[in-house]
């Protein structure tokens, strides 16, 4: 009789345990079907329902990548880099590292923080030292060295990205010499120093915006500057002091002091948009090299 | 006969058994999980808690009184304060939530300078317990403050009996509120544009804006110096007079404006502090009361 008592009991428990862990299951396969129908919002608390019903650790983690995936469809890059953060990505395999990392620096990418996604990309290279594993990563690491205007390191990844290509000898000669016109030195984008630009428009105003390319702001600032103090001194000259001074010269500060703040807003406008233009070629190249390196023609 | 092997597999069975039927029907009707949600909250996707709450799994929890609880606390915490009352407000009475909910509810209004409404749910609220009286006592005097009601506001504190030291610490930051707001001297605005009529500026001296005052004085005194220049110089009549004129009539009577108009910014500035405080200071004891 006795027995039968245990024999009930861990029937009893085993038979919780399978629900629990069915339940979680169906939670998780729930959530992926959420998410496969670009309900984002909706997906992101299904997988966090499955973590919540989940045990098995692994099955965690994957969960809270879904979940991030979901939460980086949403534009919330802040969210989805604290799911991945809450990953021990010490104790976890190999492959699902590689994952974990790749959206750890996808998202900080996005977030537009150069420097977290440059420190996660060397967390992998650290952990998977000469191997073709982070072969992946290059792309993402290109992009973030040409935010960071380091052209020789992006051109030297660029390389090494091409020899480790499956491409023959001649598609990757000519890749490469699409990668080297492209970091020539005349086509890389110009650095405008904002301290120089703010200088010149001390000196002279306007020069600044003409200095960043904006020739006809700089032109026209120019000229509302020379009529102004034109009329300032001729009012002095004849004798119209007040006017001159409050009028002319206080006018003529304002517009001054405000060209010089131009010039410097303008160079960080500029050198945003250079980058921008320059990443997008990139991009173009990387498409058309990774359709030809997957393609079975080769 | 049944002997004990056959015994075994029949409770295994049973168990299984009940245990597929319990996961199917579990899979059909996912209901409102309250657990989960909880878990939501206490964690901080509240958003996401809303969104079970509000959803049809929840509908006919409508009026179940913990759904309408946390709903209220996940809105207050997601600063929507009237959706936040809303939902306290379907709180019923016999529920253990009723109290938090209600007093909660009512701090929401008084937030959302629905002071009569406010006033009216904890006038109300049914309180058992001393400390809840105590409690109702001193949110309606920190509300009769709001209101600028100091008689009021000091009839309330003398029905106040308590011995806890975290209260007494906050009835004393009322009445310092009290009396800031007795020793406090309204400016007026029609003085203060009065002022700059007589000397530009000097009204938003009055109206303790000092550095924005001097630089008011020397604008205007200096369009005023350039009218006054080519009036005696190109006369009356001349385009540039007129045009500077113009410019000094408008600046003149714009710093006059500005003067009345700062005061009026000074007093509100005056009342935003005051409902600030005072509605910090209705919270504490809200907080300790409710999160012990």
């Amino acid at each position: 009789m006795l027995k039968l008592r245990y024999f009930s009991t861990c029937i009893f428990l085993l038979t919780l345990f399978s629900i629990n862990r069915i339940c979680a299951s169906d939670y998780f396969s729930n959530a992926k079907k959420i998410y496969s129908e670009g309900k984002f919002f909706e997906a992101s608390i299904e997988f966090e329902r499955a973590i919540y019903y989940e045990s098995d650790s692994n099955r965690i983690a994957l969960c809270k990548y879904y979940k991030s995936l979901c939460y980086k469809e949403l534009g919330e890059y802040d969210k989805a880099l604290e799911e991945l953060r809450k990953v021990n990505m010490e104790s976890v395999p190999d492959s699902i590292f590689l994952v974990f990392s790749y959206e750890q620096v996808l998202c900080s990418y996005l977030k537009e923080d150069l420097n977290q996604a440059l420190f996660n990309i060397d967390k992998v290279y650290l952990r998977f030292k000469d191997t073709l594993k982070i072969l992946e990563f290059l792309p993402l690491n290109i992009i973030c060295l040409n935010s960071c205007r380091e052209w020789d390191n992006a051109l030297i990844l660029w390389n090494y990205y091409i020899d480790n290509s499956r491409l023959n000898d001649s598609v990757k000669r000519s890749f490469k010499q699409e990668v080297y016109r492209l970091y020539d030195k005349k086509n890389v984008p110009r650095f405008y120093f904002a301290n120089k630009a703010e200088n010149l428009s001390t000196f002279l105003p306007g020069s600044g915006q003409i200095y960043c390319g904006a020739v006809l702001e700089g032109l026209f600032n120019m000229s509302i500057n020379g009529t102004l103090l034109y009329y300032a001194f001729s009012q002095l000259y004849n004798q119209f002091y007040c006017t001159g001074y409050f009028v002319g010269l206080k006018l003529f500060n304002k517009f001054y002091a405000g060209g010089i703040r131009r010039a410097k807003s303008l160079t960080e406008e500029k050198n945003q948009k250079g980058i921008k233009a320059f990443n997008v070629k990139n991009s173009n190249i990387m498409n058309r090299f990774y359709i030809v390196n997957t393609s079975p023609n080769r | 006969m049944v002997t004990e092997l056959t015994r075994k597999i029949l409770i295994a069975s049973i168990f299984f058994i009940s245990a597929s039927f319990l996961r199917t029907f579990s899979q059909n009707t996912p209901g409102c999980d309250m657990r989960f949600i909880n878990h939501l909250f206490r964690t901080g996707y509240l958003e996401e808690a809303l969104f079970l709450l509000d959803s049809k799994d929840c509908s006919s929890f409508q009026m179940n009184d913990s759904v309408n609880y946390l709903r209220g606390r996940s809105y207050l915490l997601l600063n929507r304060l009237e959706s936040s009352s809303e939902s306290f407000l379907k709180v019923a009475p016999t529920s253990s939530l009723y109290p938090e909910s209600y007093f909660y509810a009512a701090y929401n209004y008084a937030q959302t300078d629905n002071l009569i409404k406010a006033e009216g749910i904890l006038e109300k609220i049914e309180v058992e317990p001393q400390n809840h009286l105590w409690l109702k006592n001193y949110e309606i005097a920190g509300i009769k403050l709001l209101q600028g009601d100091l008689i009021s506001f000091n009839e309330r504190l003398d029905k106040i009996e308590n011995d806890l030291p975290e209260t007494d610490a906050s009835t004393i930051n009322l009445m310092n509120i009290s009396a800031e707001i007795n020793s406090h001297k309204s400016k007026s605005p029609v003085l203060a544009g009065l002022l700059s009529v007589i000397i530009p500026g000097s009204g938003k001296f009055y109206a303790g804006r000092k550095g924005e005052a001097i630089s008011t004085f020397l604008s205007t005194a200096g369009t005023g110096l350039v009218t006054w220049e080519n009036y005696r110089k190109n006369g009356l009549n001349d385009y540039r007079t007129i045009a500077f004129g113009a410019i000094f009539a408008l600046s003149y009577l714009a710093n006059i404006y500005g003067s009345a108009f700062s005061v009026t910014v000074l007093e509100n500035d005056f009342k935003e502090h005051v409902k600030t405080e005072v509605l910090f200071n209705m919270h504490i004891p809200l907080n300790s009361f409710f999160n012990k």
